[in-house]
């Protein structure tokens, strides 16, 4: 045998108290039938309890304490934990599985398992089922109609709501698993994933996009085309405006599923120079701006 | 088997000691005429009970709900095997799906 102190993890000599708390810790956690699960639980409890057993002793301990003694002491006779016969056939005197679960309505585990064993069985609702779907931005505001799978095979049609949003979940009501004993077929639950788009943002059931527009067209004002989520429309631009100028398209946000009023489009402007300034644009900046200073910054 | 006598002497028990589980249903011998027996399960049990109240000093009140969850572990052990055992008699593809299954819940 390994010195028993060093099995129970102390320092030569240690008290007879603290051998104790040592002790009680590791059968804590080594105790084969306190974690039936852990094959190697044994052979570690079985030298702490003969390391125990050793210095309990308190001859024993006092004499290996002045190294009159070595370790070795008669082995143990082989032990038969409990949890051997509990995880065996005798152990049902003990803890007959039907005897914990039948008692508790809707836990009767075992007639949930074998189909009412000697007991009518509760009706059941079958499982929901779960899925995710991605759709574009556009598809998603608008409304459509999408075909999925299912893990069990099954297609379903699913019907996408206009102004549905990222992160929604549909419930197809009864088009899950189905049920047992008579109860109803669960549901299908589809997590609605949204891409988002390039031009368009959303916010509540508003739609924010930024337009590029000429320095003929901000200055001057004009007609232009925007796209919208349902293509494109005609813009007027008012004289004088800017980057950053705002401008509303009135009930061409996101349509509302079930009536009520629509949201607006917001049109942001976005004032673009021309790729390569020519010499009579620069020649007349310059020629404006000695007249004409402005700050723009405090 | 052992009588109550047998076992007092073999596990360094007092009388009332061993009365007093026997009478709480934490140690369930036999009653025959000739008095309770013992067998494996229970000396086995009964040697599990004197460590967890002398070694792990588990006072009795909580030894009555340390034996009962225990004997709720091992009755779901039991009924995990069972289990364990109808699976194993279904046909491949079933089995198959459900080792995938249960796979995919590990993490």
């Amino acid at each position: 045998m390994r010195d028993p102190y060093q099995v129970l993890g102390l320092k030569k000599g240690a008290k007879t108290e603290e051998v104790k708390k040592a002790y009680r810790k590791l059968a804590r956690d080594l105790h084969p039938d306190l974690h039936p699960g852990d094959a190697k639980a044994e052979n570690r409890f079985k030298d702490v309890s003969a390391a125990y057993d050793f210095l309990s002793d308190t001859d024993k301990k006092a004499r290996y304490d002045r190294g009159e003694i070595d370790a070795s002491g008669a082995p143990r006779g082989e032990r038969t934990y409990y949890r051997t016969y509990a995880d065996g056939d005798s152990g049902t005197r003990y803890h007959d599985p039907r005897e914990f679960f039948r008692d508790f309505e809707g836990m009767d585990v075992f007639s949930d398992i074998f189909g009412g064993r000697g007991r009518k069985r509760a009706p059941a609702r079958g499982i929901d089922s779960r899925a995710t779907l991605e759709l574009d931005f556009i598809d998603a505001v608008n409304g459509t109609t999408r075909e999925i799978a299912l893990s069990s095979g099954k297609r379903l049609k699913v019907n996408i709501p206009p102004g549905s949003n990222d992160g929604q979940v549909l419930r197809l009501k009864g088009q899950g698993m189905p049920g047992s004993g008579g109860g109803g077929a669960g549901d299908v639950l589809i997590e609605l994933k949204v891409r988002p788009h390039p031009q368009f943002e959303r916010k509540g059931n508003d739609i924010y996009a930024e337009v590029p527009v000429t320095l003929p067209e901000a200055l001057l004002g004009g007609r232009i085309e925007v796209p919208t989520v349902d293509g494109r429309v005609q813009l007027n631009i008012p004289e004088g405006s800017n980057t950053g100028s705002r401008l509303r398209l009135r009930g061409k946000g996101v349509p509302r599923a079930v009536g009520g009023a629509r949201g607006d489009q917001y049109v942001t402007l976005k004032v673009v120079l021309p790729d390569k300034p020519d010499s009579d644009l620069k020649e007349f900046v310059k020629n404006w701006s000695t007249r004409h200073s402005y700050r723009v910054r405090s | 088997m052992a009588t109550f006598d047998e076992i007092i002497r073999r596990y360094r028990l007092d009388s009332v000691e061993l009365t007093t589980w026997v009478e709480r249903r934490w140690v369930r011998p036999k009653e025959t005429k000739a008095g309770l027996q013992f067998d494996d399960v229970d000396r086995a049990r009964i040697e599990l009970i004197r460590e967890l109240h002398r070694d792990l000093m588990v006072d009795d009140d909580s030894l009555d709900l340390v034996l009962s969850l225990l004997d709720q572990l091992y009755a779901t052990r039991q009924m995990l095997r069972t289990v364990e055992e109808a699976i194993e008699q279904l046909p491949e593809p079933l089995r198959a799906e459900i080792h995938q299954r249960l796979k995919s819940r590990d993490n």
